[in-house]
């Protein structure tokens, strides 16, 4: 298992290289998208710009402490349009052009390459700057110790939160197998990333039970912040390491459940 | 007038057989809503503040959920296959039918979005009669009718301006970047995201001046009873004037366009 982790994460690496080469290729393209993505950061710092301008403090939490919320919902689009936003939109496509087919035949993992092939490299750029820039503010400003203690949960929680992002964006795609067309599902996909654009608990208590258990959609960015703030209890804690763990086998079961449904559209 | 109907028709009958696509749009649209209601929530309790950005409460709850339901409402599409028409070869067909390009894609727009349009009104006369009956919101009959006024003038806006911008593809070859640029930007200049008041008055002027804000806004304010009458038919004057230059605009433009198209595609 080991081994063939490594094998994925090497096979990754030269993903990221070649779509990072391929899409140097098409200059103007990268300057454009540019343009759309600093578009969407306008959006989220609209919200940051709301709570400096209120002074407002949510759930006790300081405007500087929420900037390190907002800082870490950017960095992690980073990892959403950088891994899944374009693999989610040309998924249901190659099961109905029996693109699957070759992707069936080569020695790596179907899921793996079906969802992970493409690799949004350049666009990110700006919500890498913005989102560390964020962080580091929000983290200085509440007087957090930049330790390896600190710097270690924070990633920790971090690298969980993209595998939770991974399983919960990746499960309803396998909905493509049975429904064929899931355009429908992008707009949702979209509406339920931004939920993270605040601390999840300025919402009332059923949302934030849903949003952290049953969907755990606020663990995505939620828990590397509260983490580094103290701010998470030990079932919380625990529950942050094992949800993630769960719904990634929960996901490459449903997946080769899936799988079966499967018939090849390219005739 | 005839086919221009029966196109009106076909593009109604294709937005029916999608009506999941509408129900899950909706829907997604309710997650922004809640964001932003928990938001203002929060600082309104927190800042103790009867108005902020000259608003109460429950002005700016039924502002935006009624902005994000505008903002729906006034969905567009029609500019990916207007730009693959014009790089195709796809006018060629219009060089030699009598339809003309322009009343072809707005009889498309009409009949693919009435029903969007139409069954999102409805939901927006819910949650209008919800704020008048517990938010005390101030609308009156007049305020309904001179706002289905502008909301028409909104929806006629959002497509002179998506079919300006698809224009562009007469001259460039990717186009979706500047087309989901200008939507990004139309949204928040429009108001769609938070209003505009939000932004200052220095730069809430700046905005007037541009045609943005007559498509979410403007309607708004007409609705909510935030504005006078006055002002109401003034803005109505320069929305409609809005409308009247683009028109101006996309006949100098295709004209312009057309000596540079390529009949491609055999």
């Amino acid at each position: 298992m080991w081994r063939q982790f490594i094998k994925h994460l090497k096979i990754y690496g030269l993903l990221i290289k070649l779509n990072a080469i391929r899409q140097l290729e098409y200059r103007v393209n990268i300057v454009l998208g540019l343009l759309v993505e600093i578009g969407y950061l306008g959006i989220k710092l609209l919200y940051a710009y709301i709570i400096h301008d209120t002074g407002v403090h949510i759930s006790g939490f300081a405007p500087q402490s929420l900037y390190l919320f907002i800082g870490t919902f950017i960095l992690m689009t980073v990892f959403f349009v950088a891994m899944l936003q374009f693999n989610i939109m040309a998924f249901d496509r190659q099961i109905i052009e029996g693109e699957f087919d070759l992707i069936l035949t080569k020695p790596v993992s179907a899921q793996f390459l079906a969802t992970l092939k493409y690799v949004e490299t350049w666009m990110v750029i700006p919500n890498i700057i913005v989102g560390v820039s964020l962080v580091s503010y929000g983290w200085h400003a509440s007087d957090i110790a930049f330790d390896i203690v600190h710097v270690g949960l924070y990633v920790l929680y971090a690298l969980l939160g993209i595998v939770t992002m991974y399983c919960i964006f990746t499960l309803p795609l396998l909905l493509a197998f049975k429904l064929h067309h899931i355009s429908a599902f992008h707009s949702l996909v979209w509406a339920l990333w931004d939920f993270n654009n605040l601390p999840h608990r300025i919402f009332p208590s059923p949302i934030q039970i849903i949003g952290t258990v049953f969907l755990p959609i606020f663990l995505i960015t939620n828990f590397s912040p509260l983490a580094v703030m103290g701010q998470l209890s030990i079932g919380e804690m625990i529950w942050g390491g094992i949800a993630p763990i769960l719904l990634f086998f929960l996901t490459c079961w449903g997946w080769k459940k899936a799988i079966h449904s499967y018939e090849s559209g390219g005739g | 007038m005839n086919k221009y109907m029966w196109l009106l028709g076909m593009g109604l009958q294709k937005a029916l057989a999608y009506r999941v696509n509408y129900s899950v749009a909706i829907l997604a649209a309710v997650f922004p809503i809640i964001l932003q209601w928990v938001l203002w929530q929060s600082i309104y309790q927190y800042t103790k503040a009867d108005t902020l950005y000259g608003m109460s409460y429950s002005d700016m709850l039924s502002y935006v959920v009624l902005a994000a339901l505008m903002a729906q409402a006034l969905r567009t599409g029609f500019e990916y296959d207007m730009a693959e028409d014009i790089k195709s070869g796809g006018l060629n067909r219009f060089i030699v039918q009598p339809l003309s390009y322009f009343g072809y894609r707005l009889s498309v727009f009409v009949g693919t979005n009435l029903g969007y349009f139409v069954a999102t009104l409805m939901v927006m006369a819910l949650v209008l009669w919800v704020a008048i009956q517990y938010w005390v919101l101030p609308t009156q009959i007049i305020h309904i009718a001179l706002f289905v006024v502008s909301a028409a003038g909104a929806f006629l806006l959002q497509f002179m301006l998506f079919y300006l911008l698809s224009l562009t593809a007469f001259w460039l070859h990717e186009v979706w970047a500047l087309f989901e640029s200008v939507r990004v930007i139309s949204l928040v200049l429009s108001g769609g995201v938070v209003p505009l008041s939000v932004f200052g008055e220095s730069l809430q002027y700046g905005f007037s001046l541009l045609p943005f804000q007559y498509l979410i806004y403007f309607p708004l304010q007409t609705l909510t009873g935030a504005i006078s009458l006055e002002q109401i038919f003034s803005g109505l004057l320069v929305q409609w004037g809005w409308i009247a230059a683009m028109m101006l605009l996309i006949t100098v433009i295709w004209r312009r366009g057309s000596r540079s198209y390529l009949a491609l595609g055999g």
